[in-house]
């Protein structure tokens, strides 16, 4: 599973340029949290159109740890885009003041979703594109907000796994202090990736390469890697598959939209 | 003789686009001085077509079909787009010169597996005929999937084809280390086939990128030795030649004479013996 980031980077800048042509935007749109994937999807977007064409927006609340704030600044002012510094403590919490809660996964969610509505918001302002920044490993895991960190228009890292991610971070130029972060949603204080999903990113990887990637028996991984460790990543596969899908539509017609109503994402009038 | 390679990136269901970029190629082309172009799968239609195939469908009488006749008066071509004959569409390749649609070959193998799902929309091809130019010689058309099945161009090879041509639409995958694993099997495809079949192979890939996927580009030709000829870029646009000179196909036959002593009788008594053999 090792890549040639110089190649992968190529893909993605191609990509970029090519989907937002088509699109006839100028502009990309990221959602900049001072982490490795976004400011390594930052990095693509200027490689693809510039700093000029690029918008960085990073989004703090007060729960977010500071050096997120000071690295995502630090990115904005080394590659010269715009951005926009937008605190969402305010909006947030006006919500869970009529509806109060402890419960941290209903207010990461949340958080995850105010981000979404403004960088809808910007995108509409800017004429821009959202570009995602969801990398394989989470998305294979339903680590993430459904309508929330997992929307946009264009994804450019969601077939690498986070292992990979900071190869072409490393190749980008990225510094080094972002790509030695641990891993962390920021949704409050002392969470890590790892952490909550219980085991390292460097084994996720390696399983769910082998699981996904070459379809090696279930069976055969466990004998590798531990029965608990794999059975645990394959429920978190299927339990979140609904994550990764449009909604179910109940099928009424002949043609129904999405399932024998196919058109290309790139058919555009 | 200078063949060009057009590796171009076509646009989904961009019918008028497309042919406006064949045009551009088939200019560089004959400014060049070469004297055929090669574009690849699709290329009239984009790839990723689902339920728009009927729709980019073109027949005999179709605007598009007399443009492409027209444009053949310049420059013989080889192009890809969906054929429709009886209310039936097909994946196919069509040779286009002087004026007339000369030979078609419509895709007989159509990948339904992975990222494809051809056979859901495309009606099958159902033969492998070589046809005979008095520039070219002998020529056999394959696209795509058809070429990754050795058999086709085995057939080819019995009908002594002179020049192979391929015609793919081929998304570039697999995590690149050195490039991306599927660019380097067409290459080594068409390394065996072109010097165990004693043939010029040309293989015009497409680049651009249809619904997120890649296509890899890495057009190539081979001589009737197996020596590469001309290798175009990965990924990007780009336009090549090399030299098909018929000369070099009897000395690679002098020095290889595989076609004298194939035995495809044996094969063919082989292969009924083999159908018909009670497996159950």
């Amino acid at each position: 599973m090792k890549i040639n980031p110089e190649i992968v980077a190529k893909t993605a800048v191609n990509f970029i340029k090519t989907e937002l042509a088509r699109i006839g935007m100028k502009k990309g749109i990221v959602g900049l949290s001072g982490g490795l994937d976004s400011t390594t999807v930052l990095y693509l977007l200027v490689r693809a159109v510039g700093p000029e064409n690029s918008v960085a927006v990073i989004m703090p609340h007060r729960v977010s740890s500071p050096s997120s704030v000071e690295d995502a600044m630090e990115v904005v002012r080394d590659l010269g885009v715009k951005h926009y510094l937008i605190d969402i403590t305010p909006m947030v919490e006006a919500y869970f003041q009529a509806m109060p809660t402890e419960d941290k996964i209903l207010r990461g969610n949340k958080m995850a979703r105010e981000r979404m509505s403004i960088l809808y918001d910007i995108s509409a302002r800017e004429e821009g594109l959202v570009i995602g920044t969801s990398n394989k490993s989470e998305i294979l895991l339903g680590y993430g907000t459904i309508y929330g960190d997992l929307a946009s228009a264009i994804n450019p890292i969601g077939d690498l796994y986070k292992t990979q991610v900071r190869a072409l971070a490393r190749y980008l130029g990225v510094p080094d202090k972002i790509l030695q972060k641990k891993p962390s949603a920021d949704l409050w204080v002392g969470q890590t990736d790892e952490g909550e999903l219980g085991i390292t990113y460097e084994e996720a990887d390696r399983i769910l390469y082998e699981l996904v990637d070459l379809r090696v028996p279930p069976e055969e991984v466990e004998e590798k890697y531990g029965r608990e460790r794999v059975r645990g990543i394959l429920t978190k596969i299927f339990k979140n598959h609904f994550k990764r899908l449009p909604p179910q539509i109940l099928k009424i017609s002949l043609r129904t939209v999405g399932r024998d109503f196919l058109y290309s994402r790139d058919v555009l009038t | 003789m200078k063949i060009a390679i057009a590796q171009m990136a076509p646009s989904v269901g961009k019918l008028e686009d497309n042919l406006e970029k064949h045009r551009q190629f088939i200019n560089r082309a004959l400014e060049a001085g070469a004297e055929l172009v090669v574009f690849p799968e699709l290329s009239l239609t984009g790839y990723e077509l689902y339920d728009l195939v009927p729709e980019v469908a073109i027949k005999e009488g179709h605007p598009i079909m007399e443009e492409l006749k027209g444009l053949s008066r310049e420059i013989p071509f080889f192009t890809g787009f969906v054929l429709e004959e009886k209310d039936l569409f097909f994946n196919a390749a069509g040779f286009f010169k002087e004026g007339r649609l000369v030979h078609t070959h419509r895709k007989v193998f159509l990948p339904n597996y992975s990222m494809f799902e051809e056979k859901r929309f495309f009606a099958e091809g159902e033969n492998f005929r070589a046809f005979e130019d008095k520039d070219l010689g002998i020529v056999g058309v394959l696209i795509c999937y058809d070429y990754l099945h050795p058999s086709s161009s085995y057939l080819y090879f019995l009908q002594q084809v002179d020049l192979l041509v391929v015609l793919s639409a081929s998304p570039a995958r697999g995590y690149p280390d050195k490039g991306y694993p599927s660019i380097a099997m067409w290459e080594n495809m068409s390394k065996v086939v072109s010097k165990h079949f004693t043939t010029y192979v040309v293989y015009a890939n497409r680049v651009g990128f249809d619904g997120g996927m890649a296509f890899g580009g890495g057009s190539h030709a081979y001589s009737p030795t197996g020596d590469p000829l001309v290798r175009l870029r990965d990924l990007e646009e780009d336009l090549g030649f090399f030299e098909y000179r018929r000369e070099e196909l009897r000395r690679a036959r002098v020095l290889f004479p595989a076609y004298r002593d194939e035995r495809p009788w044996v094969i063919y008594r082989e292969i009924r013996r083999i159908l018909n053999e009670d497996k159950s």
